[in-house]
């Protein structure tokens, strides 16, 4: 199925697959490949399938759709093709043809009644001369030469574009046996790689010519394999008989002629495996030909060693590639479990400090000590349940609950439970709904949260203000213009440090010392780009912090479009 | 009536400060907060405390050293001092079992600062 992965940009990693005739691209929420950056349109491009590809049309986006640098109106796409909508940057993938056999590799190694069995190797080339395929042959200068050299250099040129181009090992695989069909006329040919854990030659693609019987079962000799894996050789086999001209023998004309061709996948330190691939000729074909041709050469041999290793360096990556990723997720798990234990160990020696002071006061008969421990089993409980309904924010793609609601009640009832905190850090908080508010879209609990978590850091900062009064103003605004919904959070805190800037809204990164889980920021960035709207930071160091959740202001009526997603 | 004793709770967290000063307080012990390593410096010479209660763990890596210079001035007044955390990051020269790990039960650690504080008054007496 073709699809498109996003390597650069908001939504980097996500993969977006065309299933349907016409899939559309944009910032809205409509969209089935929604992306998360301001300077995509909201409806930005279109993908249409047809029967012969992909093609990419431009909704006349305000920012422009650019295929592999140029912009276009509309284009067809082919694998490997790069597409920039605003700041994303997509790779397009197409499906492999019906040839390729992803799902079902049918080789043996070593079968017994091979043809293969009979072969005897024709010639050999270490890694080393292979690599040389595109040296100049003694001083031969002359232009038959030169035009093979141009294609050989293209051919490599090519394999490396391609190979550079993906981080799916079986995709990459099958892209390399697509790339030698295109260049080697072989019949079959398949990829055998060494499994991480066995260390054994495992088969992970085959392809075969659409002329050719799919269904048969292939069969590699483990003599040649073993002799091209302890060799480091690629070799060329064939099982006419010594004389390469025609030779009368029954057996060929009864089977026909098998040619093949095995070499190493030699990467940087080891071979990670071999690519087989082979021809055949029917005993028709021989005889229509008046004789054994040979479809493969030397120079063919000398080739696919050059592609085995450009294959053999693109495996490597791609196997090191899945092996940090691996690596860095199990890191991120470790991070993200001690950080919440941390929390959590916090929030627990507050209520065992409540729940102490608690028994001391009732066996004391102290109801003063009691509400004391009280008040802090409950600031505790409060707590959990910010780090939890965070963690369940964050820790799911979700679509917003949206439904017609008043940004002005939600914003109010945020107010309405921070009052108790403003007093306690003595900090004045302001709040001046905008007069005209008309009921907006959007999802009020989510909102709610958002709103809370930028309220919650305005007023730590502004708390912590000693040489003057912490104040903390909230108001609303809806530009009925541009269809802005604004929610806007100032305070006269310390402000944000320009390095610091960059990192407020990554995960786990507080600033507020042990006070902040360093997920309140990221969770509200979250809620708002699920609204298909951002957050507006303006800081000054010593003056304080401008906050603004912008969201695009949809009318009810207009809500089963939005949902219909 | 004995005097009563001193305790200087060092903390970067208000939160846990402020429970950890009604627990203690319940015990007739007086309180004196520091929100840092600088703080508790100040605090250790001004107030003399009885003795030192210090959370290392909710410090950051740069006021490491500085959580250091306040455990070498409690050693060099001859101040008990109780170490909230974990051992494996506790400066040298304090003693394994001054350290409470956390989270830690409010019933030991109140025992053993008030343990403490007896064998302190008696090697003073």
């Amino acid at each position: 199925m073709p699809s498109l992965f996003v390597i650069r940009g908001s939504d980097q990693g996500h993969c977006f697959e065309l299933r349907e005739s016409s899939t559309a691209l944009g910032r809205d929420a409509s969209n089935p490949i929604q992306l998360h950056d301001t300077e995509v349109s909201r409806r930005h491009a279109e993908f249409r399938l047809g029967t012969d590809g992909c093609m990419l049309v431009d909704l006349q986006s305000s920012n422009g759709t650019y295929v592999n640098g140029s912009r276009v109106e509309s284009h067809p796409l082919t694998s490997g093709d790069q597409v920039q909508v605003g700041r994303t940057l997509l790779l397009f993938t197409g499906a492999a043809p019906g040839e390729a056999e992803r799902s079902r590799v049918n080789v043996v190694v070593g079968g017994a009644g091979g043809s293969s069995n009979g072969s005897r190797i024709v010639h050999t080339i270490s890694q080393e001369e292979g690599s040389r395929a595109l040296a100049p042959e003694g001083d031969s200068q002359d232009s038959p030469w030169l035009a093979r050299a141009r294609s050989n250099l293209q051919i490599m040129y090519r394999t490396a574009l391609t190979v550079s181009h993906t981080l799916d090992i079986d995709q990459l695989l099958s892209r390399i046996l697509e790339m030698i069909f295109e260049w080697v006329d072989c019949d079959r040919g398949c990829i055998l790689l060494f499994d991480g854990e066995t260390k054994k030659l495992v088969p992970r693609a085959r392809r075969t010519r659409q002329s050719t019987k799919s269904d048969q079962t292939m069969t590699i000799s483990q003599t040649i394999l073993d002799y091209v894996l302890e060799r480091d050789e690629g070799v060329l086999t064939s099982d006419a008989q010594d004389d390469s001209r025609w030779n009368p023998a029954a057996s060929i004309l009864q089977l026909g002629i098998r040619e093949a061709i095995c070499v190493p996948l030699r990467g940087r330190y080891d071979s990670v495996g071999v690519i087989y691939i082979d021809t055949s000729m029917s005993p028709q074909d021989v005889i229509r030909q008046g004789g054994a041709v040979e479809k493969f050469s030397e120079e063919h041999l000398k080739l696919m060693i050059a592609i085995a290793h450009q294959a053999a360096l693109a495996v490597e990556d791609t196997q090191y590639y899945s092996a940090m990723v691996q690596a860095e997720r199990l890191a991120a798990v470790g991070q993200t479990i001690a950080t919440l234990s941390h929390h959590i160990k916090n929030i627990l020696q507050g209520i065992r400090g409540g729940s102490y002071l608690i028994e001391h006061g009732l066996s004391d008969h102290d109801e003063e000590v009691v509400r004391k421990g009280w008040d802090i089993v409950e600031k505790n409980q409060n707590k959990i349940s910010t780090l939890v309904l965070d963690m369940l924010t964050f820790s799911k793609e979700r679509d917003p609950d949206l439904a017609p609601a008043d940004i002005n009640q939600v914003v109010g009832d945020v107010i309405e439970l921070m009052n108790a905190r403003a007093a306690e850090l003595d900090v004045d908080l302001q709040w001046s709904p905008a007069d005209e508010m008309p009921t907006l879209t959007f999802d009020p609990d989510g909102m709610h949260r958002a709103v809370l978590n930028i309220v919650t850091n305005a007023l730590d900062a502004a708390g912590d203000m000693i040489d003057k009064r912490g104040r903390v103003s909230v108001r609303t605004e809806h530009d009925s213009e541009n269809k802005l919904l604004q929610v806007i959070v100032e305070d006269n805190g310390p402000g944000i440090a320009p390095e610091d800037r960059e990192v407020i809204f990554t995960l786990f990164v507080s600033r507020k010392g042990g006070r902040g889980t360093g997920l309140g920021l990221p969770v509200s960035q979250k809620i708002v780009r699920e609204h298909g709207g951002r957050i507006l930071v303006e800081s000054e160091e010593g003056r304080g912090s401008t906050f603004t959740l912008e969201l695009p202001a949809i009318p009810p009526n207009s809500v089963s479009t939005t949902q219909a997603t | 009536m004995p005097p009563q004793r001193r305790v200087l709770i060092v903390d970067q967290l208000s939160e846990t400060r402020e429970t950890l000063r009604s627990v203690l307080e319940t015990h007739g012990l007086r309180i004196f907060e520091a929100g840092g390593a600088d703080e508790g410096l100040t605090a250790l010479r001004d107030e003399r405390p009885d003795i030192v209660v210090l959370d290392m763990e909710e410090t950051a890596a740069e006021d490491h050293l500085r959580c250091e210079a306040l455990v070498a001035a409690t050693q060099q007044q001859q101040t008990p001092l109780v170490l909230l955390g974990s051992a494996r990051r506790a400066p040298e020269g304090v003693a394994k079992s001054d350290v409470v790990r956390k989270p830690y039960h409010y019933g030991p650690l109140v025992r053993k600062i008030e343990q403490l504080l007896e064998s302190s008054q008696r090697s003073a007496a």
